[in-house]
């Protein structure tokens, strides 16, 4: 198949490269900037040093602090007022998914007309877009490598997209294991997963190019090997580098690749039953390993086996290699303390709700081979047998 | 034939014979490494009887080179205890090429308490005399005393009162071309105190009535080769800021890089470095009647030296370098060029080096002695120093001393010397050349700070080991002949031009890989004089503060290996 890779948004990484940031943001040509955050960060003490190293650089800044999680249209449309009444010229967002995707909203804003609730996607923004820097809080969305973005939208509720290579590409991504290390073990776990979930199910999708193939790999084997030393330990800096990493990249993979059916499944059991999209999109994904993406591609599956530490011997069939991969994934997942579906003992009725919704989800469209209702019935009846 | 005159101080013999054959090719730096290894011993008590100081000029002395004609000072320094090759501009380089002097020695040490002028007349006879009213005076008065002498055209080489307080930050005035201001200084590792140990206080020169010039080998290809290189230097100098706005045109790099150094050194990036900016320095000029583009020695077409006046619109100092606005002015949180300019008056007339004296009212204040940016309270500490209190002479010992008597944690010397205008942490292949000079922390070892290629990330290790033994292994044939700055001027590829000069002087084959070996061959004479005189690899080191601590300008610490650094001095 042809396939074509997308720009890759260059990364800072290392201790202390926060900073770096006013550097990094005078060599963008910023003069005046809005930096987006929410008040865990500030509470965390991250923003304020941010701050201090952009006006250290002569970089005057503007502070939107207002962000909440899966961000509201109308909150986008303030701070893009606020960015245009202020006249700035670069946008630094600190923080997690939200903040990093309300961040890339608001930029659309300044060179497009408000609100936000217009571009959704297929909708295409014109114009020129202001320099971005991203200082990503959590490993993670991988928001900071994507070129999308999720907005609720308030009329409705339901959270929608913007997409466009241009308005939501960060210019840099600051990685710096110090903004990771506040995090404690289980959201950083759940974090974690959504990684492994970006890069797994990418290798099982219908656009399957190369960069996306080498950051799926990678950033599997870096979560395994580096997720427990987090749990462990929040300030093992070498570890919450290589999980830091492994978000970035897996967050470049969406560009092309794109997730599957951990998150048609996820997102809606998240939105339901108000889960954190971490632990959501992981339930799904040893079931679906088993029952569905072993069977598309077994050479595939054993990859991700030998990635988790299962020694094949080569013989195995395609069921052989499902359950080993899947075994292996169940296994760390446990041993990583999330929760399996049946301990959640999630209402039933609420459940049909969400998986009406599994075929019509936001990456519905870009999922290999297409699932029906009741193939997604199939793998929620594996997940409740999974102890 | 160039002469080596050799005075010995006890005895007041002045011995003038040929320059030894060895000494051909050397001058400058490279003929110090050879007279220092050669005469002194690595072993000497570096203010005893046993320490011999020289006085050189540069191997293109008495031609028309450009930038050829700066004195080099060599000795075992008092500061530092390894060998020691401080240079400076002005006249006294030519003025000696003219009397057809290579070198002048200063050796052994008086027995009575008579101090000594080396008088140097028209006819290029050396004499010593007594230096009688000169004695107690500073570096200004010095050079008022010996026009009113002997006329407008003198040349001074003197000390001021810190030599002859045999103070280790103490250094050697040279005056400048054209108004003869004593304020080009050999600066560095206390050759003024040691100056003051042989008691004597000037080298007064008149012009020579009687030019000297040297053999030239090959008279055409010798004048073919210099109007290369003087044109080259010309057209360099033509758009090179240091020479279109003078050294401080560094700041308007370093201060935005977190190089510029603040409070000690903190890794900060400075709040107001624009008050010491180009800029400001050169409103400064255009408003109050001085100017910059001021060649420091005769034929020198590059001009980086001014003249700076105060607020009143009078002079007030010359001469107002980088290092000075760096050390004393950003480091110590004065961010006022005219106190900065006030400080270097004082240390020229004082006769001490800027940055030995920058450095140590940055451990001082770091201390809590006095308050950052409190630049009346520093010049208050600066006539403690003057007047001899017991406080004074212990700054006069240098940075290091003072920041032990204080118990400072944070004490930017190596082998006993200061760092210079460039944070380490934030120009790695500074903190490589500081940590392996083989001067003590010398930048002018290797002043590799916008050498390297505008994508290069100097607060990354990468390409900066490279960068420093590059320039290292350059400088030290530079240091033999011309200015430093005059290669900023020049750029690398005009150093290329160098080479075709010497060949044509003495007739012989000498290429870039010739200048190479001759670089490495100084360096690798020095680091020997060093290894006698008991310095190891734990001597290379930097303050360990600058691995310990982040820079907040950039994130940075100081992360090279000995391994790495150790690599750059292997010539062989």
């Amino acid at each position: 198949m042809i396939s074509q890779s997308a720009p890759i948004v260059p990364v800072l990484s290392g201790m202390n490269s926060h900073l770096r940031v006013g550097i990094k943001a005078k060599e963008l040509g910023m003069t005046k900037v809005l930096v987006v955050y929410d008040a865990g960060v500030l509470n965390a003490g991250i923003v304020d040093p941010v701050i201090e190293n952009l006006k250290a650089s002569r970089i005057d800044v503007v502070t939107f602090g207002k962000v909440t999680p899966d961000p509201p249209d109308y909150q986008v449309d303030e701070g893009g007022k606020l960015a245009n009444d202020e006249k700035v010229d670069g946008l630094i967002a600190i923080g997690g998914g939200s903040v990093l995707d309300c961040a890339k909203a608001i930029n659309y804003l300044t060179a497009n007309p408000s609100p936000i609730n217009q571009w959704f996607f297929p909708a295409i923004p014109q114009g020129k877009p202001l320099p971005m820097i991203a200082i990503p809080t959590t490993a993670g969305t991988g928001s900071e490598g994507s070129f999308a973005a999720v907005i609720t939208d308030s009329a409705t509720g339901i959270k929608k997209a913007i997409l466009d290579g241009n308005f939501c590409r960060y210019s840099l991504t600051v990685s710096d294991p110090l903004m990771y290390a506040g995090l404690p073990a289980k959201p950083s776990a759940y974090c974690a997963f959504d990684v492994l979930t970006h890069s797994i199910d990418s290798l099982f999708s219908a656009y399957d190019e190369p960069y996306s193939h080498m950051f799926a790999e990678t950033a599997v084997r870096k979560v395994v090997k580096y997720l427990p030393r987090v749990i462990a330990n929040g300030n093992d800096y070498e570890a919450r580098q290589e999980i830091a990493f492994s978000a970035t990249i897996a967050g470049n993979l969406l560009n092309t690749n794109m997730a599957g059916n951990t998150h048609c499944m996820g997102h809606n059991i998240g939105a339901v039953f108000h889960l954190p999209h971490g632990l959501a999109v992981a339930l799904p994904l040893v079931s679906l390993m088993k029952l569905f993406y072993s069977k598309w591609r077994p050479e595939r599956a054993k990859l991700v086996g030998e990635c988790f530490g299962v020694h094949f011997s080569g013989t195995e069939t395609v069921e052989e290699i499902g359950e080993l991969t899947g075994n292996a994934i169940f296994k760390f997942y446990k041993d990583c303390g999330i929760e399996t579906f049946s301990e959640l003992e999630l209402n039933e009725e609420d459940l049909e709700k969400a998986i009406d919704k599994m075929t019509d989800d936001i990456q519905t469209p870009t999922t290999y081979i297409l699932m029906s209702r009741s193939d997604y019935v199939s793998v929620i009846e594996h997940m409740k047998t999974l102890r | 034939m160039w002469k080596s005159v050799r005075v010995n101080t006890r005895t007041c013999s002045v011995a003038r014979e040929d320059i030894k054959d060895d000494y051909k090719l050397l001058g400058g730096r490279s003929l110090i490494a050879q007279f220092v290894m050669d005469e002194v011993d690595p072993r000497c008590d570096p203010l005893g009887r046993d320490n011999k100081m020289v006085f050189c000029t540069g191997i293109f002395a008495g031609t028309s080179v450009s930038t050829a004609h700066r004195l080099s000072v060599g000795a075992k320094s008092p500061l530092t205890g390894t060998i020691k090759e401080s240079n400076a501009g002005g006249t006294g380089a030519t003025y000696l090429a003219n009397h057809g002097i290579r070198m002048l020695v200063l050796e052994d040490m008086p027995e009575t308490d008579d101090w000594k002028i080396v008088r140097i007349d028209a006819n290029s006879e050396v004499s010593l005399i007594p230096a009688g009213d000169y004695l107690g005076l500073d570096n200004y008065a010095v050079v008022d005393k010996a026009k009113a002498e002997y006329g407008d055209n003198v040349s001074v080489i003197s000390i001021g009162k810190s030599g002859e307080m045999q103070y280790k930050n103490a250094g050697i005035a040279v005056t400048e071309f054209g108004k003869g201001h004593p304020c080009r200084l050999a600066a560095r590792g206390g050759l003024g105190g040691l100056m003051g140990t042989k008691q004597v206080k000037a080298i007064i020169m008149e012009q020579a009535a009687q030019k000297y010039k040297p053999e030239i080998a090959d008279p055409d290809a010798f004048k073919e080769k210099v109007l290369l290189v003087n044109k080259a230097m010309a057209e360099g100098a033509n758009t090179s800021p240091l020479a279109q706005i003078g050294t401080n045109s560094i700041t308007a790099a370093s201060g935005p890089q977190g190089v510029l150094p603040v409070k000690n050194f903190n890794g900060e990036l400075s709040k107001n470095y624009e008050a010491l900016s180009p800029t400001t320095f050169m409103e400064n000029l255009a408003s109050r009647g001085g100017k910059n583009r001021v060649g420091c020695q005769a034929g020198c077409l590059v001009k980086c030296s001014n003249i700076y006046h105060g607020k009143d619109g009078k002079y007030l100092t010359a001469s107002l370098e980088y290092e000075t606005i760096a050390l004393c002015g950003a480091n110590l949180d004065i961010n006022d060029l005219d106190r900065v300019a006030e400080i270097d008056r004082f240390c020229d007339e004082f006769g001490v080096d800027t940055i030995e004296v920058g450095a140590t009212l940055g451990v001082i204040m770091d201390t809590g002695k006095i308050a950052w940016g409190d630049a009346d309270a520093a010049m208050d500490l600066l006539k403690e120093m003057e007047e001899g209190t017991e406080f004074g002479r212990l700054m006069g010992e240098g940075t290091e001393a003072v920041g032990n008597y204080l118990g400072a944690k944070r004490i930017p010397t190596v082998k006993k010397q200061a760092i210079a205008g460039y944070d380490p942490r934030n120009c790695k292949s500074l903190g490589i050349t500081y940590a392996m000079s083989t001067q003590g922390a010398d930048h002018t070892f290797s002043s590799s700070f916008g050498a390297a290629p505008s994508i290069i990330d100097n607060s990354n290790k990468f390409f900066q080991p490279y960068i420093a033994q590059l320039l290292a292994n350059l400088t030290a044939f530079v240091d033999s002949s011309i200015c430093l700055i005059a290669v900023g001027a020049l750029g690398l590829p005009g150093i290329e031009l160098l080479p075709g000069v010497l060949a044509a002087m003495h007739g012989i084959e000498f290429t870039m890989e010739d200048l190479a070996a001759y670089s490495a061959k100084v360096i690798l004479t020095e680091r020997a004089y060093n290894k006698a005189a008991g310095f190891t690899v734990e001597d290379d080191k930097l303050p360990q503060f600058f691995s310990d601590e982040v820079s907040k300008a950039t994130g940075a610490v100081f992360d090279l290996t000995e391994e790495e650094m150790q690599a750059i001095l292997k010539f062989v």
